[in-house]
């Protein structure tokens, strides 16, 4: 417990109160015990009136002593000793003037109060200081006492109201505690100190983001789990058609849609893997030539396109280079080409469009396919989702894929239908590299 | 038997026709709900293969409109959905049997028989009319003493009689259970086939009505 709150709390709390109880006590002592000083000194003042005024002037000469009851010694003497007279009882300094001293006399400490009669002599009332002083420190001590007594009560006090108010905190960390991982839910916010409030609620914040993200990642692996099974299912289906047969000639034309079959699933392993290597890799920017990207996923496509009589090509209207990962955007871009070849009819035509706009690289590939429902343009990004009724077996993870490798790079995609004609346009934007090649 | 097939995938699709059809099933094969429903308007089929994801028309809805329409037409959903609620939610919606992917072809073709069996009020494995009995499991057909296994296509042809004794059933009834919506019909085949089954089990396994169509006797 060296951070906890709750003993800092106390520690510091106390040693407040103990500093200002003590530089409390210190002040009432202190002015408790002036105030004892100066009764007395008055004391002294009054002595001094009483003997100027019922003593003679011979008077002046005698030397007066006494005890009180509190054993307090008095004496009253002239300050300059005549010959003729008694020896003085304190051997007082000769240029003493008139009003209060403290004075060490023979190691003693005297409080004098000096005063001229009406004869001009100059009379000192003297007390003993020590007695003097542990009057006053007696008096004063007992001002404090209610203070001293304080200081432990505030203590305690202090621990238990914190204590007490920390309670809620330990109530909070054991609903945290107990929370059901795969499905948080949120904390009170009621009952909890105001101060707490802001950070509940931002907890709560983190909690509803952590729950949709395991809600997607659940979604996603039960999506996966189910487009799996189907190629599986497929497969499965086809060898046991060709297991049927007791002709070989049967067997072998049996065999081209087993051979699609596993075609199927290689591509949506493949896709898979992508899928989740792109979400757990590290950003790991890189000046990207965009012609470069564009003409090795053309290249590769290439075949694909001749199978399917598509003229396949690029137009490169600026030079532009941004910061990402090559293998990455071309994994994007070949997303973005397998669906135009996919989806364009035979003898069409797909574009790969290199271009600049306001700072901004722009990569568009164009095909002349049938385009996508205004209501399906952003669905299509979503994981597995396929549009209905098309004849074409993708994972439906392409665009899903390009998506997230966009959101790593900052980049944005948008699909739109073309205005003229028809076909698709799938445009990727990402701010230009400042880099010179 | 006609089977309509609800299968929004290409290749399960594919490969679950042909595999229905090697059964000597007549397949309609139909990929989303919409069209399934429409397609079981016409009463044409004796089963129903339904997959649940589908385009437009989910599963479980083509089944509860399927039933609220008071058909009593047998299903069998086949799904990638093996969740213990969809399977509870699938059979209180009236399906007869619930089948998850991927399956093996000879375990559906086992319940596909069963359900069809239960169907025609049977419990027995065996269709019979007193006379003929026959085995949907094995394709044989026992009349007396006589044991014979019949084609895919000869079975499906007396299955279709046997299953309604005494019920006279026209060419063109007996062409839908044999061929599906985009297979050609050969000219005769229900004659080439009567032939050949009256050759294995006799000319009186059987009768023909003239100018109306074919029955076998009910048995006694």
């Amino acid at each position: 417990m060296k951070n906890s709150l709750q003993n800092k709390l106390v520690v510091w709390l106390g040693i407040a109160i103990m500093i200002i109880s003590l530089f409390a006590s210190g002040v009432s002592f202190r002015l408790a015990f002036n105030q004892a000083q100066s009764f007395q000194d008055d004391g002294l003042r009054q002595i001094a009136q009483l003997v100027d005024n019922y003593k003679t002037p011979l008077d002046e000469e005698r030397i007066l002593e006494s005890m009180d009851s509190d054993l307090k010694r008095i004496v009253v003497q002239p300050v300059i000793a005549s010959p003729n007279s008694l020896p003085p009882l304190l051997n007082l300094p000769e240029n003493l003037s008139t009003g209060y001293h403290t004075l060490n006399i023979d190691g003693l400490y005297w409080r004098v109060y000096v005063y001229a009669t009406r004869l001009g002599r100059q009379v000192a009332v003297a007390q003993e200081a020590t007695v003097r002083n542990s009057m006053a420190r007696k008096s004063a001590l007992l001002t404090l006492m209610p203070l001293l007594v304080l200081i432990p009560v505030l203590i305690l006090v202090s621990r238990r109201i914190i204590k007490a108010e920390m309670a809620s905190l330990r109530t909070l960390a054991g609903i945290i505690d107990t929370q059901n991982e795969e499905r948080l839910s949120e904390l009170p916010a009621v009952s909890m100190p105001d101060e707490v409030a802001p950070f509940i609620h931002a907890i709560n914040r983190l909690l509803q983001r952590i729950n949709l993200m395991n809600e997607s990642q659940r979604r996603f692996i039960a999506d996966a789990a189910h487009e799996l099974r189907s190629p599986l299912t497929a497969l499965s289906l086809q060898a046991q058609n060709i297991e049927r047969t007791g002709s070989f000639a049967i067997s072998k034309e049996r065999l081209v849609p087993l051979k699609d079959g596993l075609e199927r699933s290689r591509h949506l392993i493949n896709q898979l893997l992508d899928l989740v290597r792109q979400q757990a890799s590290k950003t790991n920017l890189l000046p990207v030539d965009l012609e470069k990207a564009a003409l090795a996923v053309i290249e590769e496509m290439m075949p694909i396109a001749e199978a399917r009589k598509i003229d396949l090509g690029l137009s490169r209207e600026a030079t532009v280079q941004i910061d990402a990962d090559a293998s990455a955007i071309q994994l994007m871009l070949r997303s973005a080409v397998e669906n135009a070849l996919r989806y364009s009819p035979l003898g069409g035509e797909v574009t790969v469009r290199i271009g600049s706009e306001d700072g901004d690289a722009i990569l568009e590939v164009i095909d002349n396919g049938p385009g996508i429902p205004e209501a399906e343009l952003e669905r299509v990004f979503e994981a597995f989702y396929r549009l209905p009724n098309t004849r074409q077996i993708g994972s439906g993870l392409g665009l899903a894929i390009a998506r997230s490798i966009a959101d790593q790079f900052n980049g944005s995609i948008t699909l739109r239908n073309r205005t003229s004609g028809t076909g698709l346009v799938f445009t990727y934007r990402q701010r230009q590299s400042l880099t010179e090649i | 038997m006609r089977i309509l097939l609800v299968e929004d995938d290409q290749m399960i699709g594919d490969a679950l026709s042909m595999a229905l059809r090697d059964a000597a099933y007549a397949v309609d094969w139909v990929k989303d709900g919409e069209t399934a429903l429409r397609a079981l308007e016409n009463q044409e089929h004796d089963a129903v293969l339904l997959d649940l994801g589908l385009p437009r028309r989910d599963g479980l809805e083509v089944l509860k409109q399927l039933r609220a329409n008071e058909g009593s037409l047998p299903v069998i959903i086949i799904t990638a959905r093996d969740g213990v609620e969809d399977r509870v939610k699938g059979l209180d919606l009236g399906a007869d049997d619930y089948l998850t992917k991927p399956f093996d072809v000879e375990e559906l073709l086992a319940r596909l028989r069963a359900t069809l069996r239960r169907q025609g009020g049977q419990a027995a494995s065996l269709l019979s009319n007193g006379i003929i009995s026959l085995d949907p499991s094995t394709y044989e057909a026992r009349i007396g003493e006589v044991v014979c296994r019949l084609s895919a296509r000869e079975f499906s042809l007396l299955q279709a009689l046997m299953i309604r004794p005494g019920t006279i059933l026209t060419r063109t009834q007996l062409e839908e259970k044999l061929y599906g919506w985009n297979e050609e019909v050969e000219s005769n085949a229900v004659d080439f086939l009567i032939h050949g089954i009256r050759k294995k089990l006799g000319v009186d396994a059987i009768k023909n009505v003239r100018g109306a169509g074919w029955m076998v006797a009910r048995g006694k």
